[in-house]
């Protein structure tokens, strides 16, 4: 017996013009031009980048083969993808990747990547020990800038941007390049 | 059967090749290592987004510990279905002659049922993991019938008022930024009322309504699930198992089926505001256990109508739905999203004759903070 869900060849046809139509549909404009990567291999690249940008106060960098610290606040996703940054040379350091799970274990670091959350739960002790650290404090929500972090990722459309808070660079004693803060969409000052 | 199948199939087929064509149109290498370009460069890359965890769903997170929302479902039945098969008015509704009478014919007959839900939803996240739900809805039923009876030839019966509220966990149990699993658990409590009447063709002006007119089950219901996620990639794929266990029977003497929800869905990212979705749904639910106790005196003859007869329920059900959720970009509006989804069935095999669904759209709006 024959009803309205039966399927005839053309209905199969219409079904495959749709899915054709369907991906077509679903094709942001130009994306055959471009290159593509993953959110935290990119995010995790330009962590590296920026931070060659960067001058940290001689105490921070004491022993030419100390090793340049990257660490992560938490259960951060972003975490496996810095792993990649290991061995790597930043000012000819070798990058070391490590992972605090939470505030108690903190070693003094030159990069801390941590969630907005963590940012606006640190103590007023722990800004001023991050800061006495010179630790470059980043971050990948919106607000963690303004929330008194150093170095915020977020997106515009489908590419990466940054916005800087050149206060808190300041509180730390970071020094970051003019070429770079041009690069970025939001230079914040929190100092007034 | 076979026809149904075919359905079915050629829906998967619709999906594989979305899956298929997105996957081509989109395939690009990125470079080994990304640290060998410069600053400019990476800042020029395509992302392809990966999950924060806290975006897997509409659930909040440790940076947002509440969500608010309010949901509305309305589902649309409408003519009757006997296993695969479609039958008609003139099948179902009984002509009066005694002896055509029989268990699959009525005197009166459901042509139309309406049903909306309007739930409000509030949800906290307790820990990293861990997440509390509560749902209240709000129900607003009518169906639509055709009888011999006179003065009833065509009448409605209505019932409004605040269905089974329920609560729910919703743990992490797994993620690893592109994989999610979590654990779902439920208890919804018989808050609907099971007594909701109406002026039918029965004696009297206010009569019990059958089970599909009231606004709960009447009994405390489990509701354990598993949703997986796979984001990170350009379309994220998911799947959701949801059980449905009732616990005993309630105050009238039945206990609606138990039922098992399994669902797979595609969803992909066109704009950062903008994501579009399909999604095939299916229901696997039983028949009613023990019967009301004002339709007891009809256990051993004939019932008025399929909705009051117990084994007119239950049945298998696939969906397939499309849906949009919009994601509100400006920064007052932050962590504001609405999405709209709607579908209809591809396949119903009901024990019938039973209403069978014509449709269904569900929109709701969901605000983090």
């Amino acid at each position: 017996m024959t009803h309205i869900y039966a399927v005839t060849p053309s209905m199969r046809c219409g079904y495959f013009a749709a899915a054709c139509l369907l991906a077509l549909a679903l094709t942001p404009v130009g994306a055959a031009e471009r290159i593509t990567a993953e959110e935290y291999q990119a995010k995790a690249a330009l962590i590296y980048k920026f931070a060659k940008f960067v001058n940290w106060p001689a105490d921070r960098l004491e022993g030419a083969k100390s090793p340049f610290i990257i660490a992560v606040l938490g259960k951060i996703p972003i975490r496996d993808s810095l792993k990649a940054l290991a061995g790597k040379r930043i000012d000819g350091r070798s990058v070391e990747i490590r992972a605090y799970p939470d505030m108690s274990y903190f070693e003094p670091c030159h990069v801390l990547f941590c969630s907005l959350g963590d940012m606006q739960r640190f103590s007023q002790a722990q800004i001023r020990l991050l800061a006495d650290e010179h630790v470059l404090t980043v971050g990948d929500v919106h607000g963690f800038a303004n929330a008194g972090g150093i170095l915020s990722l977020t997106f515009v459309d489908d590419h990466l941007a940054f916005r800087v808070n050149i206060a808190a660079a300041q509180r730390a004693g970071l020094v970051i390049d003019s070429n770079v803060l041009r690069l970025a969409i939001e230079v914040i000052d929190d100092s007034q | 059967m076979i026809c149904n199948l075919n359905s079915l199939k050629s829906f998967l087929f619709v999906l594989f090749s979305s899956i298929c064509g997105l996957s081509a149109l989109y395939g690009q290498s990125p470079p080994s290592d990304l640290t060998e370009l410069s600053l400019e460069q990476i800042l020029g890359i395509r992302i392809i987004k990966q999950s924060h965890g806290d975006d897997v769903d509409d659930a909040p997170s440790q940076n947002r510990k509440w969500s608010a929302g309010y949901r509305r479902i309305h589902i649309k039945f409408s003519g009757q279905r006997d296993g695969t098969r479609n039958v008609s008015s003139n099948e179902v509704l009984w002509n009066g002659n005694a002896a055509e009478r029989t268990d699959d014919n009525f005197p009166i007959l459901t042509q139309e049922i309406d049903q909306e839900a309007h739930i409000i939803e509030l949800a906290t996240a307790v820990t990293e993991r861990l997440s509390l739900n509560v749902l209240i809805p709000y129900i607003v039923q009518a169906t639509k019938h055709k009888s011999i009876v006179s003065d009833f030839e065509r009448f409605t019966i209505r019932s409004e008022g605040l269905g089974d509220v329920s609560a729910f966990f919703s743990y992490m149990f797994r993620e690893t930024g592109t994989h999610y699993l979590k654990l779902n658990g439920g208890i919804s409590l018989p808050t609907g009322a099971i007594n909701e009447a109406d002026d039918t063709p029965a004696p009297g002006s206010s009569n019990q309504l059958p089970y599909t007119m009231q606004l709960g089950s009447g009994t405390v219901d489990l509701s354990p699930g598993v949703t997986y996620w796979r984001k990170g990639g350009l379309v994220d794929i998911g799947a959701q198992l949801l059980g449905t266990i009732r616990l005993g029977r309630n105050y009238r003497g039945y206990s609606l089926g138990d039922r098992l929800s399994v669902s797979a869905w595609l969803q992909t990212e066109l704009r950062e505001w903008l994501h579009p979705s399909i999604k095939i749904a299916a229901q696997f639910w039983d028949r009613i256990d023990g019967i009301d106790e004002d339709f007891k005196h009809f256990e051993h003859g004939f019932f008025p109508a399929a909705v009051a007869d117990p084994d007119k329920f239950g049945g298998e059900k696939v969906n397939a739905l499309v849906g949009v959720k919009l994601i509100a970009p400006q920064r007052n509006l932050a962590n504001h999203s609405i999405e709209i989804e709607g579908g209809v069935p591809i396949y119903q095999s009901l024990n019938g004759p039973q209403p069978k669904e014509a449709w269904r759209i569900n929109a709701s709006w969901h605000w983090k903070f």
